[in-house]
């Protein structure tokens, strides 16, 4: 596979695992705790925190490819106790976000035919999805690569044409945002560009800011309000809220082509998919933003509808139930055969009973498809009863920024106690902000459990739940294997 | 679970190759999971010169012969010779090995798990 395709490959798989239609809720979400310019503020912060923690990321991915990173890193940083902890917390929370999204799904469905009854439609996509799972059926990578940008382009254009439609120059601000994030993303991976190319980037620049200054000058905002600087408090909890919207970017060290993509094409990669989704997530925001009154993209979970309708009239329902086709095409399904698999490894490993482990003729891993689609229908039930999808997605990525912690701490355990492991990359993050990281990760976690006060307790009391769920299942699974495992000798790590 | 015929710690890396393909091309069940699965597969233990590779075709581990190879749809895996040794002899169990960080494989999703299967139906592991 030629670099410059492979390098694709990474970069729309790790957007495109990220980007489901539950982005759209949490972009919703958001609204309740800042918006406007706050909620663009607070994606560009939490990508550029989720940046960082991808860099941590590439360096255990350098010391174990191609290993199944959430139960690896953590096994060998920490304990076999504390990975499985983290590890069940991340598998709740992917069948949690495949209730919401099939829940997404049923209401945009709705939007465009009315009356459709909500359940049978979450109940029947991820039956499907688990058939097609079940069968072995998979996109080619040509084919993923094509869905996943089409569906990120038309977020793009989507996004610029409702904030800049009326003022053309105004798309010049995150133009020049993403040309001087792709600068630093060359700088730190140590690119060599071309003279011509470093021109153009710096011709770019330089014409963008001066045009921007203009469009931004005739379209000056006003003074700070007392609201404005309530908001701006409000940012740590939309920090990790919008950390939600990444999720997912870290799948890409599982599917290195070669030993030498573990050098830099992943660790690149990562960063230009989060850098993606940051335009595109920030491009939607603010053109939801100037389109619609706040009140309505809060109260609705599938804000993306009538956002479309305002930018496109009568077919912006159409256009959403598109986007929601494709996203169920691309990512919907990775996420569901990616969570299987993890299933699969984990029963073959001794801690997830055999039946996990159960495979067609074929070689699809239906244990694991069927136990992982079952868990999804149940919690889909729960979600659209009770119609939970943003306590939900607020809990998940509180906790997943926990695990995305337990990353950067094991890379500076990993330092200390295999100081002579191979590693083919090392994350140019100073130690001091990666300690910094480690910490602001839960707190800001803390904060959004405790940023919607008609949420009540609600949001801890769930983030309990999954955590003491967690833990059960971690005794669960080590008295098992204690009995039943094999015994296994383990040999030295690969980087030793 | 089958019992391997040869000893990991005396056989060279070649030797439990040939031990496995023989195990490979004898076993019904692995032969319904390959039907039009083709490929070719990089041993390359870290520690020690000594590459090795498989090719599968038409059904059957045709080849086991030292010395690297290049492929567009390669299956290239690392580890060190001892944990090659005990993975082809059946001695450990791949996915801990993965999972463990002592084996990494490169390669399509589906062959890993394709992989994992064929090490699941011959050894029982």
């Amino acid at each position: 596979m030629k670099k410059t395709i492979e390098l694709l490959f990474y970069v729309s798989f790790g957007a495109g695992m990220a980007f489901g239609m539950s982005s759209f809720t949490m972009l919703s979400e958001l609204n309740h705790v800042v918006n406007g310019p706050w909620v663009v503020l607070a994606i560009v912060l939490a990508g550029a925190f989720c940046a960082m923690i991808s860099a941590s990321v590439a360096e255990l991915a350098s010391m174990y490819p191609s290993a199944p990173g959430v139960r690896t890193y953590l096994k060998v940083a920490f304990s076999n106790r504390t990975s499985l902890v983290l590890v069940y917390m991340y598998l709740i929370f992917m069948v949690l976000v495949a209730a919401i999204e099939s829940y997404m799904f049923a209401l945009v469905l709705g939007a465009v035919f009315p009356g459709t009854p909500q359940i049978p439609v979450v109940i029947g996509l991820i039956g499907f999805t688990m058939v097609v799972n079940m069968l072995g059926l998979e996109l080619p990578r040509g084919m993923q690569i094509i869905s996943t940008l089409g569906l990120i382009g038309l977020i793009l254009s989507l996004g610029a044409y409702g904030f800049a439609g009326d003022r053309p120059a105004l798309i010049l601000v995150p133009v020049l945002l993403g040309v001087v994030a792709l600068l630093l993303i060359a700088r730190a991976f140590k690119v060599e560009l071309s003279k011509r190319l470093r021109f153009a980037a710096w011709a770019v620049l330089v014409v963008a800011a001066v045009l921007a200054a203009f469009a931004l000058a005739a379209d000056r905002p006003a003074a700070p309000s007392p609201q404005a600087l309530r908001q701006g408090l409000q940012i740590p909890a939309a920090v990790s809220m919008a950390v939600y919207l990444f999720i997912g970017f870290e799948w890409i060290t599982m599917l290195g082509m070669k030993p030498d993509s573990y050098k830099r094409t992943i660790p690149v990669s990562m960063p230009l998919a989060i850098l993606t989704n940051v335009v595109a997530y920030s491009f939607v925001a603010f053109g939801m933003w100037l389109r619609l009154p706040a009140e309505v993209i809060a109260e609705r979970p599938i804000p993306q509808v009538p956002y479309f309708t305002a930018v496109l009239g009568a077919s912006g329902p159409y256009l959403a139930l598109l986007i929601s086709f494709l996203a169920i095409f691309s990512t919907f399904n990775a996420g569901v055969m990616g969570g299987s698999r993890l299933l699969y490894i984990l029963a073959r490993e001794g801690v997830l009973p055999k039946f996990c482990a159960w495979m067609s003729a074929k070689g699809a891993p239906l244990g694991g498809v069927a136990v992982l689609g079952l868990a999804a229908m149940a919690s889909s039930i729960v979600v659209v009863t009770y119609d939970l999808p943003g306590l939900v997605a607020t809990i998940g990525s509180a906790l997943v920024g926990c695990v995305y912690s337990a990353f950067m701490l094991a890379v500076l355990r990993l330092r200390k106690t295999k100081p002579d492991a191979r590693r083919s990359y090392r994350t140019h993050v100073p130690v001091w902000a990666q300690w910094a990281v480690i910490v602001i990760m839960p707190a800001l976690g803390v904060a959004a459990l405790f940023s919607q006060p008609d949420l009540g307790f609600w949001p801890l009391a769930g983030a309990f739940a999954i955590v003491l769920a967690a833990a059960l299942m971690t005794w669960w699974s080590l008295s098992r294997s204690e009995n039943e495992r094999l015994p296994v000798k383990p040999g030295p790590a690969l980087g030793s | 679970m089958s019992t391997p015929t040869i000893d990991y710690t005396t056989a060279t890396l070649e030797e439990c190759l040939l031990d496995f393909q023989q195990r490979f091309n004898e076993n019904a069940r692995v032969k319904k999971l390959i039907p039009g699965w083709n490929r070719k597969i990089l041993i390359e233990p870290t520690d020690v010169e000594n590459p090795i590779h498989l090719v599968i075709s038409d059904n059957e581990m045709r080849e086991v012969s030292p010395g690297m190879v290049e492929d567009p749809m390669l299956v290239h895996m690392q580890a060190d010779e001892e944990t090659f040794k005990r993975v082809w002899t059946g001695d450990i169990n791949p996915a801990t090995a993965l999972i463990d960080g002592t084996l990494a494989v490169f390669s399509d999703e589906r062959d890993k798990v394709k992989l994992e299967a064929i090490a699941m139906v011959i050894w029982g592991l």
